[in-house]
Order: C-alpha cells, then sequence, then structure tokens
C-alpha cells in the first residue's frame, strides 16, 4: 500500500509530481481561501503526511486527529502557526530538508527584489493608470499629457533597511540609472558602499525625505512595529512613492490611507498588508486602497515565481519523500 | 501688441511659461480627443503662431485661414501630417524645434545630465522593461484580483509568473530603444538575444553583452520575452503575423513598443486567444492617431487579462515631454525675437 500525502493548498506540479512517485496524493483543491482547521483534521484521519505550506496551522486538534501521522512536511516551524509541542508529544515528526547554503547560493534569484523594481517601474511609468485607461474610453491623444509619470534615471530611491531584497535589487535600479541612498543598523563598510553604489544616510528622516521611492524594507521584528507612520509620511515629498514588499506591520497603515487620500505623498505600491493569513480569513486589503488609482496592489507575491515556489515546495516533497524511502527501508508498517 | 499663440493641445507647464514669456497663450484643453481641423482653422483666425505636437494636422485650409499666420511651431516636418507645399506657397514658415542631441552610448549613472538629452528613446526602454516585469510578475493580474475579492491564499500559487532572472529576452531590432534597454536587462540577470540588419562588431556585442541570431526564426522560439524594436518602414509592414506568433514558446510574451503597423494584430490576437502564446505587453496599435479619431484599442485586447495597455507612452514622463515641448516653445519664441517682440513677463 502507498502512503497517502495530503497536500494543504494548490502547489506546482513539479513537487506533486515527485510525491506522486512515492505516494498517492490528495491536494486541497481551492486556492480563493485558506484550508481551515476542522478540513485540516478530517485530512488527518485519512492520510499518512500532511504536506503544509508556511502558514498552514498544525494545531494540537490536528494531531490528535490521527496520532498515526508519519510526520507533516514543513518548510519551518514558525512559532505561533505549528504546534511543535503537540506534534512532539504524539511523536510525529516535523519533517524539514532545507537546501544547503551552497545550494541555495547557486540558485540565487532576486524574485522579491524585481517585484519591488517593477512596483517602482509601475509607479514611475503609471503602467496600471495606462492600462485602466486604455480599457476604458479606448482613446487618447497621441503624446497625450495624461498620463505623464517620473521616470527613473536621475530619480533617487531610499533604502530603508538593507538586507537581501535591497541587495538584490541594487544591480538593477543602479542599471536603470537611479540614485541610491540607504539606512541599516549597521552601516556597511565604505569599500563595500562604493561597490554597491549606494550612500548612507545616518539620519532616517533624511533618507526619508529625500527619496522619490521610498522603500521600507526593515527586518520585522518587535522594535520595527509600525516604524513608519504618519510622522514619517509628512516628511516624505508630496511628488515620492511608497513601496512595502517587506511586511505590513512594519507600516501603520490608517496613516498610509490617509497620507494617500490627502496627498501628502503621490502613491504607493504594496505587496504587504497590515492583516494578512493566517490572521485572517476574510478579504482583508483596506477598501479604501481597493479603490485609489494611485497604488498598485500585489498579494503578498514576491517569491511567486515557478522556480521560486517551486523549489520551495520541493524542499517540502523531499522531506516527506525521504521519510517514506526510510520507512521502507526499515520495512515500517503502514498505520 | 503682444502676438498670440494657440497651441493645439495641453503641454507641460514649462513650455506654456517659455511662450508666456513673450506672447499671449491659448490652448485647446481637451484630453479626450484631438483637435479638429476646423477647429485649427477657426484657431488660426486668431492667432499669430500655432504650436502643433508631432500629429497636429497643417493642412492647406488652415494655411488659407489665416494666410498672415507667422509661423507653425513643430518638432519635425511631416509629409505625411503637414501641408509643407501648402506653407511655402503662403510663405507661413515651419519654425522646427532644434533636435535636442541623443545621450552618448556610455550613459549612465544618477549624475549623468540626463535632462540635456533627447529623453524618448530611454524613457521607452525603461517602459519596455516595466511591461516585462509586469509579465514576469503579473502585477497587473495581481493588482486586479487585490481590488477584487481581496482574498488570497497565503504563498497563492494563482499569481505565479516566470521572473526575469536567467530568462531569455529576443530583441527583433537593435535601434536606440532597444541599446538603452539592454543595460537594464543584463542588470535583471536576462540573456539577451538580438537580430539586426547589420550584425555589430563582435567587440561591441560583447560590450553590451547580447548575441546575435542569424536566424530571425531562432530567435522567435528561443526568447521568453519577444520584443519588437524593427524600424518602421515599409519593408516592415506587418512583418510579425500568425507564422511568427506560431514560432514563439506558448509560455512566451510578446512585446511591442515601436510601431503598432509591423505586427499583425489580428494575428496576435488570434494568438493570445487561442493560448499560442502567454500574454503581451502593448504600447502601440495598429490604428492611432492622427488615423482615427475614435476609440481604437481592439475591444478583444481590451478584455484580456493577460495583456498589458499603455497609450503609446514611451516618451511620458515629466522630464521627457518637458524636454520635447520645451524645443518648439523656444522654436516659436526665437522667431518672436528676430520679428521684434518684447519680452511681456519674467521667466
Amino acid at each position: 500500500v502507498r502512503p497517502k500525502i495530503f497536500v494543504c493548498q494548490p502547489i506546482p506540479p513539479v513537487a506533486i509530481d515527485r510525491m506522486r512517485q512515492f505516494a498517492e496524493v490528495e491536494i486541497f483543491p481551492f486556492s480563493h481561501r485558506a484550508i481551515s482547521i476542522a478540513e485540516l483534521e478530517s485530512a488527518a484521519r485519512r492520510s499518512d503526511y500532511l504536506f503544509c505550506m508556511h502558514e498552514t496551522p498544525i494545531t494540537a486538534s490536528i494531531v490528535a486527529a490521527n496520532p498515526n501521522l508519519r510526520g507533516f512536511g514543513i518548510s519551518h516551524p514558525y512559532p505561533g502557526i505549528v504546534d511543535a509541542d503537540a506534534a512532539a508529544a504524539a511523536g510525529i515528526p516535523l519533517l524539514m530538508k532545507p537546501r544547503s547554503p551552497e545550494e541555495q547560493r547557486a540558485n540565487r534569484r532576486h524574485d522579491t527584489s524585481d517585484l519591488m523594481v517593477a512596483l517602482i517601474l509601475n509607479l514611475a511609468y503609471r503602467v496600471l493608470d495606462a492600462d485602466r485607461y486604455c480599457r476604458g474610453s479606448g482613446y487618447f491623444q497621441e503624446m497625450t499629457m495624461d498620463l505623464m509619470g517620473l521616470g527613473c534615471f536621475d530619480r533617487t530611491v531610499s533604502l530603508y533597511g538593507f538586507g537581501k531584497v535591497a541587495r538584490g535589487a541594487v544591480k538593477t535600479l543602479r542599471g536603470l540609472d537611479m540614485k541610491l541612498l540607504y539606512n541599516k543598523r549597521t552601516r556597511l563598510d565604505e569599500s563595500e558602499e562604493e561597490e554597491l553604489g549606494i550612500e548612507w544616510v545616518a539620519d532616517t528622516d533624511e533618507l526619508i525625505a529625500r527619496g522619490d521611492y521610498v522603500c521600507i524594507l526593515a527586518n520585522f521584528e518587535d522594535v520595527n512595529y509600525k516604524l513608519i507612520g504618519a510622522r514619517e509620511f509628512a516628511l516624505m515629498k508630496p511628488s515620492a512613492f511608497f513601496i512595502n514588499v517587506a511586511r505590513g506591520r512594519l507600516v501603520d497603515e490608517d496613516a498610509l490611507i490617509d497620507a494617500l487620500e490627502k496627498g501628502t505623498i503621490a502613491g504607493a505600491g504594496l505587496d504587504v498588508f497590515w492583516h494578512e493569513p493566517p490572521v485572517v480569513v476574510d478579504p482583508y486589503i483596506p477598501e479604501a486602497l481597493r479603490k485609489m488609482t494611485n497604488v498598485v496592489l500585489t498579494p503578498h507575491n514576491g517569491n511567486a515565481t515557478y522556480e521560486t515556489r517551486g523549489r520551495a515546495t520541493l524542499e517540502i516533497a523531499d522531506a516527506i519523500i525521504d521519510d517514506i524511502v526510510r520507512r521502507a527501508s526499515l520495512e515500517m508498517p503502514l498505520r | 501688441m503682444a502676438p498670440k499663440v494657440f497651441v493645439a493641445q495641453p503641454i507641460p507647464v514649462p513650455a506654456l511659461d517659455r511662450l508666456r514669456e513673450y506672447a499671449d497663450v491659448e490652448v485647446f484643453p481637451f484630453e479626450h480627443r484631438e483637435v479638429s481641423v476646423a477647429e485649427l482653422e477657426s484657431a488660426a483666425r486668431r492667432s499669430d503662431y500655432i504650436f502643433c505636437m508631432h500629429i497636429t494636422p497643417i493642412t492647406a485650409s488652415i494655411v488659407a485661414a489665416n494666410p498672415n499666420l507667422k509661423g507653425f511651431g513643430v518638432s519635425a516636418p511631416r509629409t505625411d501630417v503637414q501641408d509643407l507645399a501648402a506653407c511655402d506657397a503662403a510663405g507661413i514658415p515651419l519654425l522646427v524645434a532644434k533636435p535636442t542631441p541623443q545621450p552618448p552610448p556610455d550613459a549612465g549613472g544618477a549624475e549623468f545630465p540626463w535632462q540635456e538629452y533627447a529623453l524618448n528613446p530611454r524613457c521607452t526602454a525603461d517602459l519596455m522593461v516595466g511591461h516585462i516585469l509586469n509579465l514576469a510578475y503579473r502585477v497587473v493580474e495581481a493588482d486586479r484580483f487585490c481590488r477584487g475579492t481581496g482574498y488570497f491564499q497565503e504563498q497563492s500559487m494563482s499569481f505565479m509568473g516566470q521572473g526575469c532572472t536567467g530568462k531569455t529576452v529576443s530583441l527583433y531590432g537593435l535601434g536606440r530603444v532597444a541599446r538603452h534597454a539592454v543595460k537594464r536587462l543584463r542588470a535583471l540577470d536576462m540573456n539577451v538575444l538580438y537580430t539586426k540588419r547589420t550584425r555589430l562588431s563582435s567587440e561591441e556585442e560583447e560590450e553590451l553583452g547580447v548575441e546575435w541570431m542569424e536566424d530571425k526564426d531562432e530567435l522567435i522560439a528561443l526568447g521568453d520575452y519577444v520584443c519588437m524594436l524593427a524600424n518602421f518602414e515599409e519593408a516592415n509592414y506587418k512583418i510579425f503575423g500568425a507564422r511568427e506568433f506560431a514560432l514563439m514558446k506558448p509560455s512566451a510574451y510578446f512585446i511591442n513598443v515601436a510601431r503598432g503597423r509591423l505586427v499583425e494584430e489580428d494575428a496576435l490576437i488570434d494568438a493570445l486567444e487561442k493560448g499560442t502564446i502567454a500574454g503581451a505587453g502593448l504600447d502601440v496599435f495598429i490604428t492611432e492617431p492622427p488615423l482615427v479619431y475614435d476609440s481604437y484599442i481592439p475591444e478583444a485586447l481590451r478584455e484580456m487579462d493577460n495583456v498589458v495597455l499603455t497609450p503609446h507612452n514611451g516618451g511620458a514622463t515629466h522630464d521627457g515631454r518637458r524636454t520635447g515641448t520645451l524645443a518648439v516653445a523656444n522654436a516659436i519664441v526665437d522667431d518672436i525675437i528676430v520679428r521684434g517682440g518684447e519680452r511681456l513677463r519674467a521667466a
């Protein structure tokens, strides 16, 4: 009898195909909502393994639903989402197979960085406005002045935080002939700054005030909760755009909406929001933002390429397959 | 009495300010349509100069409406929209803007004085890269989705794209716009293939980081993003049609920021509808002003989720359009000064 894997949301075929070589695979079919705990309990009862994505809850009740479960395939035991104690108490392993740093380096991509640049270009050339306009009346004046944008070259990007995402964007932003300012807890070496072509700004207020495109890229940790609020938006140029591909909770979202409504800032590119799963299961992008024409909204989609999501889901699939193979070699019976 | 300039469509403020230093200025107020020939005739009767945009018609009837007109300000003479013989016969000069120099090939960096150069090709290149990124990350679709139901699964598989890293861009033509784009595409870690009537030297290819494709069909077949960038001339009319779309990968995108008439638009729509190709980013269309006055982006394209549409907006940055319109304004102001006109207002 082949073991049975339940996959908690639709995932790329590459991971499913690999698992099907070793197991029967059932996939939660809906992509318009997250799976519920009741559905996970039910799935646990009829499965040997649960394939969990980053935000799939693993609760004591799911563990209790099938104490003979052979494992949860996960990417990381996120606290607050994975009840590791309950799994350990029932002797159900959390199966992980992170890639080695060498493999990660070899496969380095800059998807979130690229998305950030895409949002900047969108705002700089008003692509979404233009698309909506084209789909509407359909007529435009040749050389119309209607949809002029700020453009990129000569413009200043302020990077508030300088981690992997910022680093991955530097080459492209420099390629677009943009001036790059940054702030970071620990300043880089001068030689590294020079090599990257970025300028340190010690005062974060100055950093915010100088940018045509202000990108929040700080780590999400308690001390950075609502780091950007009404005070910071008031410091921005009225012609400047705010971009967030990091975390919604770095920003006071009400203050952002207020700044957009009052014209304190020109617009925003947002991939992340205050409320996101697993905190909420209902629609959660504020209605006010959804009605604005000067914002570009994407659904926390920074790593959403076939390669990156394919690789991430393969890591989980491989963790489960390793366990199947190991148990088969030990001739451990199913349930 | 101050000379009077009629401006044939809304233009950026710096050019208007320049004109107002020496003239009274009237601006055609509408943006949702072009000025008509009848309106231009009427404007000619009450003006000394007409400030024309690229496609503003200059007909014999407009010339006849006011043979005392002092000049038409234009960015360049264009026989398809301007009746040069009628202007000559009436002795009305075309006041042609001084050409703005193109940036040198090695131009780059935030410190480079971009404002002193023609910005249209550069802005168009950026818009092309914008289209590629949009399609690669499905930004327009994602935005529409967010504005709709507003719910998405964390780590949703709904909006996966093919991204940029390691993907191939096929440049069908390598003129100014393409050259500007190459640097940005290379920065995105994309492979760039090209074809061109005359192949570049191998040093130049190496320096740019582009690979020559002898066979155009192969160029089309290898691209994840196929960009039409050929010159628009008779020989290139509809050079990209059903046969070429069929050569493309079904996962590939077609991008056109050059000219609509390079492409068989019906074949493009068909390829998009049948899934022959994955999608398109389009800044240009087969019918555009001055040939049409009605809505002209095909309804079929306007209903598709997998296309991004922009209205021939490659040069539409404040800086770019300021540079272009200021050059025409200066041509008119120079003529006013030559004729002894006085400065009315400080700059």
